[in-house]
């Protein structure tokens, strides 16, 4: 069965998408069956790294349903307003509205409706793509829709479609990059995967980022690795992720230094190790995806 | 005034120029700073806030049901969007406690009134205060999911807040993304700053919080951070603004010296020129 690897962060703009977009290309430029997912769905940009062309799959997703209000029903009580947790109905001349981008779909104004002026309806909150990479792999990206909260749902949907496509084509690994933060769509990009790869930056922010990141992972029991990047930027911080690190029983895979070679690669949307194999980064994430190839397949 | 600062992709500097603002309106008055990044809450830190001196739990409904009075209908197990609710019909439905998003529309449909209010803690709600600055921060707690419910209920406390009037202004910094986190405190700024930088990602990111802005109908002003390390990039994203009409404040060039400043220190005299700039932006432009 394809092993799947979540590269996560916590704080965002550390480098996920630089070390998830060079992980995919080391591993298919070593022969290795893979299929690359982009879990953050809000802003997924992986896709431009691996040079996302041939369209192969596209699916619209109905992530929820929202609430629909008809006015010649609805006699202004406003308890659907008092009902709603988020927010997304308001009274306006005396009749109820529904803030579209707000509602969650649980139909508790609906029940709470005295003239039934209120249903539910089958919203599309989202795109699955499926597209042939530059390098011949596939990527899977789910893309959710202006403001839609169920982001959570789009990101298992894209998991589920790139374990089908592993599935039919025998491949070995499943790479996903994920979104910042640590809620919904990190907690299902990582639910029964089999690795993570935590990148962090030495500094507070995102060694804050990284320890709440980490009390997620250890809640669902996922094994995880560290990945310090720009770890010449501070000495004191690089210091203590790595004695944090050690202190929580994580492995330390590698360190990447600041570099303006991986703003250039990422101009010419490529992944740094392709775009220079010989520059010092690309040792170091080449190095960095040797060592998650060898605790993986351990 | 109430004033956002989002801008889509991570890392772009949200937070920088959010607290660099803070620190610039607090030289003239008192102010109240929301931070709805609930994940990732950052400002705490930023603004040298290290005790708050309120912490309220974020916290949400969840149902109760008593054995004793459920008839066993299971009209709850079938509202529940969320399939937190299982069992045997005829029996009472089991909850499963992660599941639940706590709208509860079980408790609405049960006839027989067997559902009764429990509480689940999602986060907490902290107020922190430094001379002149008030601060509410929203943490989710490691492991729970609805970052929406505790984004809205910070949104709320801190519009709460600043209706008592005492304030000059509130600055709210959000989440990256544009999802429902984000949309929760552009709904209650009057005035948009959106950082980005001239990135393929940067662009791509910066178009849906337009889009997103424009959809909630607010005055965006855009702030191009590290505004020098790609020519070719720039020229895109000001080419992209004059299409959309978007007034771009201020473009900063990348600094080293900010990357290697402690994120606990004020700004330097660079920064804080062009955060003059962005305060005069703010000022002169209706909503």
């Amino acid at each position: 069965m394809a092993k799947t690897i979540v590269v996560l962060s916590g704080k965002g703009g550390v480098g996920k998408t630089t070390v998830s977009s060079s992980l995919a290309y080391l591993y298919s430029k070593d022969g290795t069956g893979i299929v690359a997912v982009d879990a953050d769905v809000d802003a997924p940009d992986l896709e431009y790294f691996l040079g996302g062309g041939k369209l192969v799959k596209q699916v619209s997703i109905e992530t929820s349903d929202k609430a629909f209000i008809d006015p010649s029903k609805c006699i202004g009580c406003g308890r659907c307003v008092e009902v709603c947790i988020y927010g997304a109905l308001t009274m306006h001349g005396g009749k109820a509205k529904v803030e579209k981008i707000m509602c969650e779909g649980c139909g508790s104004c609906m029940y709470v409706c005295p003239t039934d002026a209120v249903s539910l309806e089958k919203h599309s909150g989202g795109l699955i793509t499926v597209k042939e990479t530059r390098y011949g792999f596939k990527i899977v990206t789910g893309r959710i829709s202006l403001g839609e909260h169920n982001s959570g749902k789009m990101v298992s949907v894209a998991r589920t479609e790139a374990y089908k496509i592993a599935q039919a084509e025998s491949l070995d690994v499943i790479v996903v990059d994920g979104a910042p933060g640590i809620g919904c769509p990190i907690i299902a990009s990582i639910t029964g995967a089999d690795y993570v790869v935590a990148v962090v930056e030495p500094t507070k922010l995102s060694y804050q980022g990284l320890t709440r990141l980490l009390e997620v992972v250890e809640h669902f029991k996922i094994r995880a690795g560290i990945v310090i990047n720009k770890y010449d930027i501070s000495d004191e911080w690089t210091g203590r992720i790595t004695a944090y690190t050690m202190s929580k029983g994580y492995q330390l895979l590698g360190q990447i230094p600041l570099s303006h070679e991986v703003v250039e690669a990422m101009s010419q949307m490529v992944p740094p190790p392709e775009y220079n194999p010989r520059s010092k980064v690309s040792k170091s994430i080449t190095g960095i995806y040797r060592e998650i190839r060898r605790v993986i397949e351990a | 005034m109430k004033i956002a600062v989002t801008g889509g992709k991570g890392g772009v500097g949200k937070s920088t120029i959010a607290s660099a603002l803070i620190r610039h309106y607090s030289e003239a008055g008192r102010i109240l700073a929301a931070d709805l990044d609930v994940d990732n809450p950052c400002l705490s830190s930023m603004l040298n806030m290290n005790r708050p001196y309120k912490v309220e739990d974020a916290e949400t409904f969840k149902p109760s049901i008593v054995a004793a009075k459920c008839i066993g209908c299971h009209k709850c197990v079938d509202a529940c969007e969320e399939h937190a609710l299982y069992g045997l019909e005829g029996s009472a439905p089991t909850l499963y406690d992660q599941l639940c998003s706590g709208c509860g529309a079980c408790k609405l449909v049960c006839p027989a009134n067997a559902i009764e209010d429990d509480r689940k803690v999602l986060g907490q709600i902290s107020w922190y205060n430094r001379g002149n600055i008030t601060l509410i921060e929203g943490r989710i707690t490691p492991g729970e999911a609805r970052s929406p419910i505790v984004a809205r209920q910070t949104a709320l406390a801190a519009d709460k807040e600043y209706s008592t009037g005492v304030y000059k202004h509130l600055i709210i910094d959000t989440m990256p993304g544009v999802a429902n986190p984000v949309a929760q405190a552009l709904l209650i700024a009057e005035k948009v700053v959106a950082v980005t930088e001239p990135t393929l990602l940067g662009i791509h990111d910066i178009m849906l919080t337009l889009e997103l802005s424009d959809y909630l109908g607010k005055t965006v002003g855009i702030v191009i951070n590290k505004a020098d390390i790609s020519r070719e990039h720039l020229i895109k994203l000001r080419k992209i603004c004059a299409e959309k009409d978007v007034k771009i404040i201020v473009e900063i060039p990348y600094s080293r010296d900010i990357l290697f400043t402690s994120v606990s220190q004020p700004p330097g005299d660079e920064l804080k020129a062009y955060v003059r700039r962005i305060a005069s932006w703010l000022k002169n432009t209706k909503p």
